[in-house]
């Protein structure tokens, strides 16, 4: 049964007097549970893929299913509604708040969804102890390491639990045991249903990820393997 | 409960509470009451002490009418107000002023005919008179007002005639010492005049 | 955890631009505040000072006829003439705009005759007199008790009298305390004593024959105090006294709205300092605030932080300010009007302060607040 269905999908960007074609009528079908790695030269259209899936781009053309429903064709309002109830966000430099302590960050999906504050709480200490900062609540993300802050930043994507986690170099930025540990956690998650999709360049990553899609000038490449 | 759900349910939430509105009803709400709070706690009515019960020793015996004496040398010890109590025994009713910083208080000292002496304030609040006088000549013994006319018997200050009846003089406590009237200062200091609410005509 | 936790946080951790913010409420809110109460203290001095000096208001009865005349009110020439009764003079004390009535001075004329010479003798409460003639002068002392008497200077003239000088009128021994220096008026004719004795003496009791008012009418117009008389006291006719009013608006009047007019220039000019710097300060938060959106933040959650942030500014803002601005406000009146009445600090200015001050930040909030919650999420991950 799959999850997110993209039918002949096309976005343009003005480009000049003319139109640069991200991506050229794609048409893919991701199941839920799936792992899947975007990857590609920069440039080819990963990035818009992304945002796309993440009902944060509207597409030129077709349109995008996700759960049955034509997110595209929702009110902004009820876009971001979507947003809150389905899709986990890791961002590539995290963009903790950085006013905010680890507990109050990863409350911030809360703050705005239909649990009570005590569950809000329960929910965001759980997810903490989870990614391995159960004595870290207060700190502010100045005072965290590089991969304690990718904890955080995990912890305020899967709080919510939402159905699909959308992570853009997760391990960019990190060294490679770092990387490997938070992959790990990505792979935990998607073992209990979690469909994870991320863009990445790391060949480490290779041996966590179900399927990989390759973009190349504006289409898509579905394979079973790392290309 | 399926994301579905969850979905359709946040369509429906409304926001519980708008912060900006409970906070400018509150500060309405909280500054009202004190203002009411402010505006009817002054509105103190009646006779707010109960006086000095020091008696002279003999009664009095008034027949003809008698004018208030003005004192100026009243001494004023650092939280007692002090009267002399010979000057109000041989001029019967006496005026003098409590005068410190911007305060200037009317006081009214006199002999009852049963002996007692009587320290009041010397205001009549609803024709803002200062200045009252005896009247021996009546059947009952009054204090009149100079200025509206009011009367109330001499011996317990209760209103027979006129237009301030309900605001007799306010009786102040005092103690005796030494031939001197003594007075907390801190009752004249705290002195506010009784809210006139309605005139009553007798 | 809440919208309004969030800006909270922000706020309190945020300090320099929380201090910045909040400097600039205090600040427009303290001059707002300390400008209004001084000018308006001012105002409301120079009027009363103004007001105080002579009646601005005259209540007399209905009919007239030309006998001796005081102040254009006429002694008639029987007795029980006396029009008002105590109960009048006491109700215009009970009118609605009462607080305005600075003195009530009624009166009680008597013509009388003394070592065949024809003479006013007025009753008056020389205590209220006191106020109301500030321009009196008087050699010897102000008459206090019940047979005192003060002499106008061409009567005292006439009947050779000095002060410590007995006066025998209708029987009653009366004693000179004081004279009045000379007016220039037919108050030099008139002989005044306790108004309670005239009565007494001439069986007159609880008669007034006219009555002088000094209003303040900083707060409220003449007219409408006048009219308020007439209405507690039907039957007599409440004279303006023309010529006062007209000074009276040349000289205060023109300060009348001076006040407010100010303080709302410097509210709005604290509007659009604040505005800016909300601007600002949400130009800085770009970032975030477009996380916010891509996690699900709608924009009216965005709007909302800001707004909050500017409510709780703008109140935190208007204690302090009201504080200082009254402080430096009560400073203020000390140094430049050494002699005036101490301000009140009241509970209504500070609650109306305080809720203008949060309105302030509220509205300063707006269009930061609009800008913010314009910012799309994609934004934020553009780069990808």
């Amino acid at each position: 049964m799959s999850l997110i269905k993209l039918l002949e999908i096309e976005k343009n960007y003005p480009d000049g007097l003319g139109e640069f074609k991200a991506l050229k009528k794609v048409s893919v079908s991701i199941d839920s549970g799936e792992f899947i790695a975007i990857t590609g030269p920069s440039g080819s259209g990963k990035s818009t893929l992304l945002t796309i899936l993440g009902v944060l781009n509207p597409p030129s053309k077709g349109q995008i299913y996700i759960d049955d429903i034509d997110v595209y064709s929702l009110s902004g309002d009820r876009q971001a509604d979507f947003r809150q109830t389905y899709i986990g966000f890791v961002f590539q430099d995290l963009h903790l708040v950085p006013y905010l302590t680890a507990l109050e960050n990863v409350l911030l999906p809360l703050a705005i969804s239909l649990y009570p504050g005590k569950e809000q709480k329960k929910m965001a200490k759980e997810v903490l102890n989870r990614v391995g900062l159960g004595d870290k609540y207060h700190r502010l993300p100045g005072k965290l390491s590089g991969g304690e802050k990718s904890r955080v930043a995990i912890a305020r994507a899967i709080v919510n639990k939402p159905r699909i986690i959308l992570a853009d170099e997760p391990t960019g930025s990190l060294d490679s045991g770092t990387g490997n540990e938070i992959m790990k956690l990505f792979q935990s998650l998607n073992n209990e249903g979690i469909t994870v999709i991320l863009v990445t360049h790391n060949n480490e990553n290779k041996k966590y990820v179900k399927k990989n899609f390759l973009v190349r000038d504006g289409l898509i490449e579905v394979n079973q393997k790392w290309v | 409960m399926t994301k579905q759900e969850e979905f359709e349910l946040l369509a429906k939430k409304k926001r519980s509470s708008n912060f900006i509105v409970i906070l400018l009803s509150l500060i309405i709400g909280i500054g009202g009451t004190v203002i009411f709070i402010a505006k009817t706690g002054s509105q103190i009515p009646g006779t707010r002490y109960s006086g000095g019960t020091y008696n002279i020793g003999e009664d009095m015996k008034y027949e003809t009418i008698i004018g208030m004496t003005k004192i100026i040398s009243s001494i004023q010890e650092d939280n007692i107000f002090s009267i002399p109590l010979d000057k109000i025994i041989t001029d019967k009713i006496i005026y003098t002023e409590y005068i410190k910083d911007k305060i200037r208080l009317p006081l009214m000292a006199y002999i009852s005919p049963s002996g007692r002496v009587v320290l009041t304030f010397s205001f009549c609040e609803p024709c803002r008179s200062e200045t009252f006088r005896i009247d021996g000549t009546a059947k009952d013994k009054t204090l009149v007002c100079e200025t509206c006319n009011t009367n109330w018997r001499l011996s317990d200050l209760k209103g027979i005639y006129g237009g301030c009846v309900d605001y007799p003089p306010e009786e102040i406590p005092y103690t005796v010492e030494k031939g001197q009237i003594l007075v907390s200062t801190k009752i004249l200091i705290e002195y506010v005049p009784r809210e006139v609410l309605e005139f009553i005509d007798m | 955890m809440k919208i309004e936790t969030i800006a909270l946080k922000h706020l309190l951790r945020s300090k320099k631009q929380f201090f910045i913010l909040f400097a600039s409420i205090v600040l427009s809110m303290t001059l707002a505040v300390l400008l209004f109460v001084v000018v308006d203290k001012l105002k409301t001095d120079a009027g009363n000072s103004f007001d105080e000096i002579g009646a601005n208001i005259l209540v007399v009865p209905e009919t007239s006829s030309r006998d001796l005349t005081y102040e254009s009110v006429t002694a008639h020439n029987s007795n029980n003439r006396g029009v008002f009764s105590s109960r009048d003079y006491i109700s215009i004390n009970t009118i609605e705009r009462r607080d305005n009535i600075a003195t009530v001075a009624p009166k009680i004329l008597q013509p009388v005759s003394y070592q065949n010479l024809d003479f006013i003798l007025a009753g008056i409460y020389f205590q209220f007199e006191k106020e109301i003639k500030k321009w009196w002068r008087i050699e010897g002392e102000w008459p206090f008790r019940e047979n005192e008497v003060l002499l106008g200077y061409k009567i005292a003239g006439s009947l050779n009298e000095k002060n410590g000088d007995e006066l025998l009128i209708s029987g009653k021994s009366f004693l000179v305390t004081g004279i009045l220096t000379e007016q220039g008026t037919e108050e030099d004719e008139i002989v005044y004593a306790n108004i309670m004795t005239v009565q007494n003496l001439f069986g007159l009791e609880d008669k007034i024959s006219f009555i002088e008012v000094a209003a303040y009418c900083t707060t409220c117009p003449i007219e409408e105090i006048a009219r308020q008389i007439s209405e507690k006291i039907p039957d007599a006719s409440v004279i303006i006294m023309a010529e006062a009013v007209k000074t009276r608006e040349n000289t205060i009047d023109k300060f009348a709205s001076f006040s407010i007019v100010f303080s709302v220039v410097i509210l709005i000019l604290g509007f659009a300092i604040v505005s800016l710097m909300m601007i600002t300060s949400v130009n800085h938060r770009t970032k975030e605030i477009e996380i916010l959106r891509s996690i699900g933040y709608r924009k009216a959650h965005i709007a909302d932080l800001i707004l909050v942030e500017g409510a709780i500014t703008g109140l935190l803002g208007g204690i302090a300010g009201y504080l200082i601005g009254m402080s430096g406000a009560v400073q203020t009146i000390k140094a430049i009007m050494p002699a005036a009445s101490n301000i009140k600090w009241d509970m209504i200015p500070a609650v109306y302060a305080i809720l203008i001050s949060t309105l302030l930040g509220v509205l300063s909030g707006i269009i930061p607040a609009v800008k913010a919650a314009s910012m799309e999420p994609i934004e934020s991950i553009k780069r990808i």
